[in-house]
């Protein structure tokens, strides 16, 4: 048994230890490592290396270091210092990655995420400075007393918002779970240890699986490509985590192995099941996309009463608008009625047939819905014609006008009624352009219906093509609530814009439109089939355009209303096109984002952000980008290399993909056209292009 | 709240093998593989040559894994002791078993062992302790589990990380500079590969250990007593 002594601590190596290692030697190396970062620094050490911070008190410890509460005396104000582990020394690469990762996580601005206020060294110890959250973790919170739903539900909208807006900004958080979920006196949600993990972790493997201290706790809260593979990690893995965290509070368990569905453990409905499984997908292509699609979700499926609630609205204000119409109505007449019989009498129309020109004319004008803001001009002339008639065809001629005019408007009041129900008309254009921003197509489609299909087929004959699902808006009250642009990414070949457009009456409003003013525009004009259901169109790249119009003729509802279960099915239809095809099609968070959001949207900044860019017109690019901004873009991977060197160019356009980035189109000197993709980033509540030259 | 501090690990393959189906099968022989070393040195100590030893530990696990030792308890503690009591308990269970058959049954049998100077309990010179060799043999488990996990992660990498293997217990004799001649690295980016390893590799070892207890608190001292456990002799 004992072939083999360690030289270092002399104890017998047996045979079989693994590796031939010492397996004393390996434990008591482990036991150390723990040891060292176990040994908080105290108070006083910590006072000394801070001399501008009173340190109040140690806060929390864990693998990546300790969390001092502290009072920094100049600003007045509570903050918490957080020491890294000293071990972490001893990885040579720490420094700069610390550096360069915390120069990162304080640019982050969110209501619901730890503000870090400084970053550096000091006496020793490398550190964060952050906001100082009163309250507790979520994993406090959690075994003080199990959530209910409603409370569960209530914190999953902040989290995602914090989530999305540093997506935004290209961090992932990457160790999402309830140790990290803080919640404030208020109620507040605040996250903390944003991308923490990288700065700790190897950057070879990217992040840390299990810390020293920080165990399995992690792990479970760790979407399975973190494991697998960890180069490759994007934001959805964040997503994963926080349908871990979701279950947990729900379940009060982890999903682990075959684990059971929220309500089943919970008073939750089926549709809270449908998102949280979603957000547990192994593959993380079939999760939701962004933190926003899990937080829309959620908003939705959390209110049970949803289609009454909000179905309402839509019909509430017009019937409620009509009913006072009528009261309005009713009043004037009421009021003007002896003044009008005053004056019909003096001009000769007997007594007796007042009541009878009143009833007539006033059902008559009430019935016609349509003409309810014309009544008193009708009900004017109509008395005027009565003097007329009464003055030549006698009492006989008066009666006779009577009858025809009561047939008339009841006739046009049926009319106005059915007119009044009928689909709403809309104009759908289209326009495809290429990868360069050449225009490729234009179309326009009349459509009567509240949702369309686009399917767009490919050059390429082996891919499938993108499809897309419309959903279009209206109200009763013929007003857009939200703008429709809807915007498809055909990651190879084809970017198509469908621009809609709005028809009332005569007047055609334009709800969303891209102005690419200084692209050529090549136009391609559809007509539909003669029953309007689809129609193909090819572009001059030789992609095709197909439109087809589902539901067609359905009668106009509003769009606020939750998802039937016929979109939903149409839905997941379309999700499962998407996913075959492997390519992004993003609605824009114009749709998805009205309800929950009243910030600006991303459509609505790009149009700012575009006004701006072009009233300084062509000073933006005018320097290039400079080699700071280039080489800080290419450390977060938006691969933009060839860029630096890029020299003058003007701004041609700049437009979001999603809520996440945005593009801009530039022109060379050489007259050559090029496209970037940037993160957007949201900004004293603001949309702002990461890092993009629009100072001067 | 039951189930918030609630972490996959050892007790969670016990207790999902204790089910049907194809998830039991895979902890069963999970669980078998991971802790086949110390049951076996247990049993050899307790006097059975390696074969019966191996047969014996296959039908501990078995036994394990039908609950006929009790329900296993996360609440118990550490799992290094709940398996070895659940060995014990299941030896002395086959010791009462084997004698009823011999004899017959039915009489009530008083045990003679503790008189013998065979008995387990007396320590023998020059014998190890079967409690020790099985908390030993565990200990190596537990770091073999380890370096496999840190070899699977090494994909790509193998021969960098069989080259630098020896340096992960902190004290190989052969030069680094050597090393990095012959991966063709530099001595820094060797010496920087060595120490990611090593921290990795701690970090492992903290986790199956961590595995293997019911508190966070407790994984100090379990490794405490495995570096006690592997430093005698």
């Amino acid at each position: 048994m004992n072939a083999k002594t360690c030289p270092h601590c002399r104890s017998a190596i047996p045979e079989h230890a693994p590796g031939g290692l010492c397996p004393a030697c390996v434990l008591r190396d482990a036991d150390e490592a723990a040891a060292d970062s176990s040994a908080a620094p105290s108070l006083e050490e910590v006072a000394a290396a801070f001399p501008k911070l009173e340190i109040v008190r140690l806060i929390g410890s864990g693998g990546m270091g300790y969390v001092y509460q502290a009072r920094q005396a100049e600003l007045d104000r509570m903050v918490a210092l957080k020491i890294l582990s000293p071990a972490l020394r001893n990885d040579p690469a720490f420094e700069e990655r610390f550096a360069r990762e915390a120069r990162v996580l304080g640019k982050l601005q969110h209501p619901n995420i730890v503000t870090i206020y400084e970053h550096g060294e000091s006496g020793g110890y490398f550190y964060l400075m952050m906001e100082f959250v009163d309250g507790v973790n979520l994993r406090q919170a959690m075994s003080a007393g199990r959530f209910s739903p409603e409370q569960a539900l209530a914190i999953v909208p902040a989290i995602c918002d914090a989530l999305q807006s540093a997506h935004a900004q290209g961090v992932w958080h990457r160790d999402i779970k309830p140790e990290n979920i803080l919640l404030d006196k208020d109620g507040r949600v605040k996250i903390a240890d944003f991308g923490i993990a990288r700065i700790l972790g190897d950057p070879d493997r990217n992040f840390t699986l299990t810390r020293t201290g920080g165990l399995l706790g992690s792990a479970a809260y760790m979407a399975p490509e973190q494991y697998e593979k960890p180069h490759s990690v994007d934001h959805r893995a964040d997503i994963y985590s926080l349908g871990v965290v979701i279950y947990e509070m729900l379940t009060g368990e982890l999903p682990l192995g075959r684990f059971p569905l929220p309500s089943q453990r919970a008073t939750v409905n089926a549709r809270i099941d449908e998102i949280v499984m979603r957000t547990l997908e192994k593959e993380r292509e079939l999760r939701q996309q962004s933190a926003n699609e899990v937080k829309t979700d959620m908003c939705a499926a959390a209110m049970p009463a949803a289609s009454s609630v909000q179905a309402k609205p839509s019909l509430g204000p017009t019937i409620l608008s009509h009913a006072v119409l009528f009261a309005l109505l009713a009043t004037i007449f009421l009021v003007v009625l002896p003044g009008f019989a005053e004056v019909l009498r003096n001009m000769g129309v007997p007594r007796h047939s007042l009541p009878r020109i009143f009833l007539f004319q006033s059902v008559g004008g009430l019935l016609s819905v349509s003409g309810l803001l014309l009544f008193p001009l009708l009900f004017g002339i109509d008395v005027g014609l009565c003097f007329l008639v009464r003055k030549i065809g006698g009492r006989r001629g008066l009666r006779l006008w009577n009858a025809a005019f009561i047939v008339g408007m009841i006739t046009i009041g049926v009319i106005s009624c059915l007119a009044m129900y009928l689909p709403m008309k809309r104009t759908i254009s289209m326009y495809g352009e290429d990868q360069s921003g050449r225009l490729l197509g234009q179309q326009k489609v009349e459509v009567k219906s509240d949702f369309v299909q686009f399917d767009f087929s490919h050059p390429d004959a082996n891919s499938p093509g993108a499809s897309i699902e419309v959903p279009l808006r209206t109200t009763n009250s013929w007003e857009p609530e939200s703008g429709l642009s809807i915007r498809m990414m055909d990651h190879s070949e084809l970017w198509v814009r469908v621009q809609v457009e709005h028809i009332s009456g005569n007047s055609v409003r334009s709800l969303a439109s891209v102005s690419r003013d200084r692209l050529t525009w090549e136009k391609l004009s559809i007509t539909l089939d003669d029953n309007h259901k689809s129609k193909d169109a090819v572009f001059t790249n030789g992609a095709k355009l197909t439109v087809k119009v589902h539901k067609y003729g359905r009668p106009a509802t509003s769009m606020t209303q939750p998802m039937t279960e016929e979109k939903q099915k149409m839905r997941s239809q379309t999700s499962s096109i998407q996913m075959q095809s492997k390519q992004n099609v993003d609605l824009l968070p114009t749709i998805r984002s009205k309800d929950s959001q009243s910030r600006n949207t991303p459509s609505e900044a790009m149009d700012a952000i575009l006004k701006a860019a072009r009233e300084r017109n062509s000073r933006v690019f005018q320097n290039g980008f400079s080699k700071s901004f280039s080489a800080s873009l290419n450390e977060h991977g938006h691969g933009l290399e060839d860029f630096g060197d890029f020299g003058k160019c003007t701004l041609i356009s700049a437009t979001n993909l999603d809520d996440t980035s945005a593009e801009v189109v530039v022109e060379a000197s050489d007259g050559s056209k090029r496209r970037f993709t940037f993160p957007m980033i949201l900004e004293d509540n603001e949309w702002k292009l990461n890092g993009v030259g629009f100072k001067p | 709240m039951p189930g918030s501090t609630f972490h996959p690990t050892r007790w969670t393959l016990v207790l999902r093998a204790c089910g049907e189906g194809e998830a039991a099968k895979l902890a069963l022989s999970d669980l078998c593989e991971a802790y086949y070393g110390p049951v076996v040195a247990f049993l050899r100590l307790d006097g059975r040559n390696e074969d019966a030893a191996r047969e014996m530990a296959h039908a501990f696990f078995e036994s394990v894994l039908e609950s006929g030792v009790g329900t296993p308890d996360p609440q118990r503690g550490r799992f290094r002791s709940y398996l070895l009591g659940a060995l014990k308990h299941f030896l002395s269970k086959q010791r009462d078993a084997a004698l009823a058959e011999k004899r017959g049954g039915g009489a009530e049998h008083v045990p003679m062992l503790g008189e013998t100077d065979t008995f387990p309990g007396l320590p023998m010179p020059g014998v190890l302790d079967d409690t020790l060799a099985f908390d030993r043999e565990w200990a190596l488990a537990l770091i073999g589990r380890a370096l496999a996990t840190l070899e699977a992660e090494q994909i790509g990498r193998e021969f960098v990380f069989s080259t630098l293997k020896p340096w992960l217990d902190g004290g190989a004799d052969g030069s680094q500079a050597e090393a990095a001649r012959t991966l063709g690295m530099s001595e820094t980016a060797v010496k920087v590969a060595i120490h990611r390893l090593r921290s990795r590799f701690r970090e492992l070892i903290r986790t199956e250990v961590a595995a293997t207890v019911n508190d966070p608190e407790e994984v100090t001292g379990e490794l405490r007593h495995l570096i006690a456990v592997a430093s005698r002799g």
